[in-house]
Formats: C-alpha cells, structure tokens, sequence
C-alpha cells in the first residue's frame, strides 16, 4: 500500500535544527528533597554533558537515512527526538508525518494480559483504529511465528524474549506512518526471523517511507541506505551519501579519532 | 507547545485513553472472582469503623437522650452517621486514590511512556479516569444508604441531588490538576511521595468528612470564627458538600464554598498544566 503524506511533496518530514540535549552525568535518578534545598544555598556545581549538541539537517520523503558512529556517538538519542520520546533543550526536531518507532520494542507489552489483548494494547498505543487491527491481526501474526501463533491466549510473560521482540516488530511494522524508526532491532532474534525482518523492511522502503536506521552493521547500513549521518561525541561529523559516510567513520576508526 | 494545542492532542488521543482505561479495569475486576465487591468492600468497612468510633464512642452528649430515630446529631447535620459518612469518603477516596496513583503514574509506565510518543498527560488522566470510574462505580453504597434511610423515614431526599453532576466534574478537574503536579515532581523527587502520604492524613481530618463544617463552626471559640473561611478554601469541603446536598436538610447549599471549590480546581488545573509542562524534557531524561 503506497504512503499517504501530509506534507507536501519537496518539503521536508523531518527538520532538525541546532538540535541539544544536555544530562546530567552519574546515573542519579532522584534528587532527594535535602538535595534541592540544599543546591540553592550553595554553588552546586551541575555536572552535565551535552549528548548531543548543534545538530542540523532536513530528510525528505522517502530518504533511508543510517545513522553511525561510536557508542555514546548520540544514535540512538537523536532517534527518539526524532520519535519524540525526548524533547531537546536547544533548537527543534520537527517531524511533519506519524513515526513508527521500533526503539524498546517490548516495552509496551503487559506480562499479566494475553498476547491477543497485547496485539491490541500496543497497536491502539501507536494510533491504529480497532478495526485496522482486527483487519491485521492474522497477518501480525502469522509474522510474528507459529509460537506465538500458538501461545496467542497464553500470559504475555510466559513468552520467551525472542517472540516478544518478534511481536513488538509486527506490530510496528503494520503501522501506516510514513516514517519509520529503527534501532538496531535486527540484531535480535534467529536468522530466520531477520531474513524475513529484511523483507519486511524492503517492502516498507518500497511503499516510498522514510528510514532511519541505527545498526553497527555495515552489511545492513549499505543494504538499506542511501544516505549516512555519522555522529561523534553528540555532533553531527559528516552527512554524504552511505559509502562515503561509513569510509569516513571506518578512516577515523582506524586512526583511533572516533 | 502551548495550552489549547495540548488540549487537542489529547482529544486527539482519547481513544488511546479509553483502551489505557479499560485495561486499568480489566486488570483490577478481572484478577480476582469478587473484584467488584472489593469496590465496595472497603469504603463499607472505613465507614463503618467511623461510624463506630466517632457516632458511638465518641458521641456527642447533646445528641443522648434524643430518639436515634428522629434527629441525627448536630455533628453531621443531623443525618444518620453512616450516610453522612459514605458521602464524604467516597468522595475521599477518589481523591487520595488519585493522588497515590498519579504520583506513580509516569513511572511505573516509563517503559511505555519511552516507547510511544503519546501526549505525557494521557498517563495521568488515565489514572484519574479510571480511579473516577471506581468511584461511580462504589456510589451504589451511597444509594442504597439513602434508600434505606429514607424508607425509614430519617432523612428526606430532594432534587439537590442533581448536584453530585458538578460534584463530579468539580473533582474531575481538581484530580487532573493534581495529578499533574504529582507525577512529575515525584519522577523526579523521590521524598515527595513521603510528604504526600502525611500530608494526605493530615488533610483527611481538615476536610470535613467525619464532622459537618457547620458543627465546626458552632464548636469553635469566637476567636477562631476564621476556621470556616479558612476551611472553605480546600475544595474538597464544596465537593463533599455537593454530595449531600441530596440529603442535608438542616442548611442548604453552601455556596460560597461550591464557587471555591470550582475556582481553585480550575487554578490546580492551569497550575499542573504548567508544572507539567515545565518538567517535563527532565522527566523524559530520567526516567
């Protein structure tokens, strides 16, 4: 089924502009209340960084973007701004279409409810009607495996971390959104769930959406993109077509700069 | 983004609030056989437990002697202690329910709130929906009270009945306000549930659920003729007053704090708006 799109066509889905987000070093969840009183009083010095920081670029319709770059590169942050599941403290992310996001896929699943009442939880999270689902939900799946086909009424946590990802992935990838977002999913999974997850994915990309991909796999960066952002230390370092991209990164690896 | 746009993502997004609710109450009656009962099991029980400490132990000598048939005790205004009572706690309970919850409400679903890109309201709405829902839910008990009450002939019902609609929108909004202040500042803030859990005791026996704020306001010394005033300013006194009106015979509407209660509901509502807002890109991050 071809892509409806919003936008129109020569304008960009996806407008990223000076683009920050800054943390707070340490993995300190909670700030107790003796913390915050006490901060006022002194000059408490905020230890933070910026993951990412100045970054800027458009993607059109249709463009199969991979993103690459060290861990802690900023990848995987840049794709959920893009998702919306973080908001910058500088600059924008303006995404003018629906995402489909494929990053924790299992989150939204419920261990006590069936694997049936999951299909429909998470499809209804991600803004499928009830009637599209019911439309779908042989074809979900089927894709998703004879296990799960087997277990569909069964607790959802009686399911091995496999079929959930396998799930989670079915689910996503029936959304209509004309973009989708991919974070290292494929490396999940047996060889023949990720041959029919490359299927999946080219149909997709044949329908004319737009991809991000994050993947440390060149094989899958080259077999699905176009067009490479390579990031480093939370800014954007290069932006070329997808060869270009990952010789860059591989010259920097190889001279130990990344 | 600013207020009306977030209003309509909402409205955007209800039927994914509606699925949020029905799983909330799929997952609280489906777990076990009597799930309902629970429901009304325990606002019975505290009910109860009230009624025995405060209408029999500690019953007001003014009311001994009168027939227990005829005139309540000027501490509940003058209706039968239980029914008095259920008004207020049901009412009670939605409330601290609602706060509990909402206080939990983005984190305990961070793997969900990570995953989707859902208006973060939804979270709280959602508890506050289904936390409503068990309320009407548990009203039953307060009708059959009054039914009872009224075949024996102690109480008489009028239309200010009518009056548990605002009630119930009133409340509605105050809950949302709320719980857009708990949940971020408590992702966030991990003392805060403490201070809530005190708090909410504290504010249980300054709100008038087990006296009636015209008993108070008898009962105080001249010298703290402010109590009342001071009173009607937590909303809950005109929400819980709404719900007897129904009932309450000896004095009508308390208007005064009927308008308070809506107008500091919809200030909560504007304030947790903005909280929420503001905390928001920090919540996100962590957690």
């Amino acid at each position: 089924m071809p892509v409806e799109w919003k936008t129109p066509e020569g304008r960009p889905v996806i407008e990223v502009s000076d683009l920050g987000i800054e943390f707070l070093k340490g993995r300190k969840r909670n700030l107790s209340l003796r913390e915050l009183v006490y901060r006022r009083k002194t000059t408490y010095d905020k230890e933070t960084f910026w993951a990412l920081r100045n970054v800027s670029f458009t993607v059109g319709r249709a463009e199969a973007v991979g993103l690459v770059g060290a861990n802690g590169g900023g990848k995987s942050t840049l794709l959920k701004m893009i998702a919306g599941t973080l908001l910058p403290d500088e600059g924008h992310a303006r995404v003018t279409e629906g995402v489909a996001p494929m990053i924790e896929l299992t989150g939204g699943f419920i261990g006590e409810l069936s694997a049936r009442e999951n299909i429909y939880l998470m499809a209804g999270l991600h803004g499928m009607r009830k009637e599209v689902v019911d439309e779908r939900f042989d074809e979900i799946v089927s894709f998703a495996g004879p296990q799960v086909q087997r277990g569909l009424d069964l607790p959802f946590r009686h399911f091995s971390s496999g079929m959930q990802v396998r799930l989670g992935f079915s689910v996503i990838t029936q959304l209509d959104e004309p973009i989708l977002l991919v974070d290292e999913v494929l490396a999940v999974g047996d060889r023949a769930f990720r041959g029919q997850c490359y299927k999946r994915m080219e149909e997709l990309l044949a329908e004319g959406r737009t991809m991000f991909l994050v993947s440390h796999s060149e094989g899958d960066l080259k077999r699905f993109c176009t067009r490479g952002l390579y990031l480093s230390g939370g800014t954007l370092v290069d932006d070329g077509p997808m060869a270009d991209v990952l010789e860059h990164y591989n010259t920097d690896l190889d001279a130990g700069v990344s | 983004m600013n207020t009306p746009n977030r209003f309509a993502r909402i409205w955007a997004h209800r039927a994914t609030l509606n699925t949020l609710v029905r799983r909330d109450l799929r997952v609280r009656y489906s777990r076990s056989a009597i799930g309902y009962l629970w429901t009304l099991l325990d606002p019975l029980a505290m009910a109860l437990v009230y009624a025995f400490v405060f209408g029999v132990l500690y019953a007001s000598p003014a009311a001994k002697g009168a027939s227990h048939h005829t005139v309540g005790k000027a501490s509940t205004d003058h209706v039968p202690i239980v029914l008095f009572l259920v008004a207020g706690l049901l009412a009670w309970n939605w409330f601290s329910n609602v706060i509990n919850e909402s206080s939990r409400a983005l984190y305990t679903e961070r793997l969900l709130v990570r995953s989707t890109n859902l208006p973060r309201e939804l979270w709280v709405a959602r508890v506050v929906i289904s936390k409503g829902i068990e309320h009407l839910l548990s009203l039953p008990i307060l009708i059959g009270f009054m039914i009872f009450f009224w075949a024996r002939g102690e109480i008489q019902l009028s239309w200010e009945l009518v009056f548990w609609i605002p009630a119930i929108i009133v409340q509605f909004v105050l809950l949302m306000g709320m719980g857009l202040v708990m949940a971020p500042v408590t992702a966030l803030m991990d003392d805060f549930a403490r201070i809530t859990r005190i708090v909410l005791r504290v504010l249980f026996y300054l709100t008038p659920i087990v006296y009636s704020l015209h008993y108070l306001d008898q009962k105080v010394p001249a010298e703290w003729s402010w109590a009342k005033e001071f009173f009607q300013f937590n909303p809950l006194t005109g929400i819980i007053d709404m719900y007897r009106a129904g009932f309450v015979s000896s004095h009508g509407p308390d208007w005064h704090s009927w308008i308070i209660a809506a107008v500091v509901a919809l200030a909560w509502l504007a304030f947790g708006s903005w909280v929420f807002r503001k905390l928001e890109p920090a919540i996100l991050k962590e957690i």
